[in-house]
């Protein structure tokens, strides 16, 4: 045994065939640890994928909501008090109108599998009318998932003017 | 090991088609709201549906998708409180491939909108009370 100018002892390195024994139990040791990794990070990965696509689906009901939602404003913001416009020209909507005009152009709309918490709210001022939604949108995988909730609810909301007359708006956080 | 890679790769395929139809449904649905704007403003019902088509077309291509995937289906007329309704289908292939494209049937995903033409627009047939 000698030792280089290094200091590092190269008269006592194992054989070749020590190496291998012993690479191959170390080997040995971590193929268990690899059997418990690859399924936890698999399982990692589909829980976030699906709480993805889960939230893509969440994200796509509210837009469908706010459509309906804006569909039915713009349609409702046609319902103008008649006898005031074609006497005086003034630019107000009907509330009974509106209300009937909103609630057939949401019944109107392709909501898919969404189901509405409750009858749209119609509010009317002036020329303004707010149409509010709330629906339950399922889930796609956590349906089948334990403990995770089968729907989200989400909410839309509205604003539409009808044109034709310079008053002033009400702002809308006053209106809905 | 061998079958925990298959696994992941279906896994990996269905995530993947499943965020490929509700990214369709999105642009399906952008399209069919385009297309139903643009039908009820149109000034006359033989250039309704071309400008609602082209709506859809160029709303669909904006989300970067290949029109000629897509068709659009009017129903209802251009008068007065006529409410229109706009469907748009989009086949979404089975498998896609970035650069290799997409392969199989697939499915369809499909939106719908609909619209009230304004009671009170000139130059269209219909009485001015949708109520």
């Amino acid at each position: 045994m000698h030792e280089s100018q290094a200091g590092v002892r190269i008269g006592s390195e194992p054989g070749p065939a020590l190496c291998i024994r012993r690479r191959h139990r170390r080997l040995r040791g971590e193929e268990a640890s690899v059997l418990v990794l690859v399924p936890v990070g698999i399982l990692v990965l589909v829980v976030l994928a699906t709480i993805a696509v889960d939230s893509a689906a969440v994200y796509l009901g509210q837009r469908k909501l706010e459509n309906a939602a804006a569909a039915a404003a713009t349609d409702a913001a046609g319902a103008l008090a008649e006898p005031g416009f074609y006497r005086h020209g003034d630019v107000s909507l009907d509330p009974a109108s509106a209300r009937r005009v909103a609630l057939s152009s949401v019944a109107a709309q392709s909501l898919g599998r969404m189901a509405l918490d409750g009858p749209p709210e119609v509010a009317v001022a002036g020329r303004q009318v707010c149409v509010s939604l709330s629906a339950a949108v399922p889930r796609v995988f956590g349906q089948s998932l334990p403990g995770v909730a089968a729907t989200t609810v989400v909410r839309a909301r509205a604003t539409a003017t009808a044109a034709g007359d310079t008053t002033a708006a009400v702002p809308r956080r006053a209106l809905c | 090991m061998v079958f925990g890679v298959l696994i992941f790769m279906l896994g990996v395929l269905v995530v993947a088609n499943a965020w490929g139809v509700i990214d369709a449904k999105m642009a399906a649905a952008g399209a069919a709201r385009e297309a139903v704007r643009a039908y009820v403003q149109a000034p006359s019902t033989s250039q309704a549906v071309p400008m609602a088509h082209q709506a859809a077309v160029a709303a669909i291509r904006a989300e970067g998708r290949d029109d000629k995937r897509m068709t659009l289906t009017m129903s209802g007329v251009l008068a007065r409180c006529s409410r229109v309704t706009a469907e748009v289908q989009y086949r979404v292939p089975l498998v896609s491939v970035p650069v290799l494209g997409g392969a199989g049937a697939g499915l369809v995903a499909s939106a719908r909108q609909s619209a009230l033409v304004d009671p009170y627009r000139s130059g269209l047939p219909g009485t001015a009370s949708c109520a």
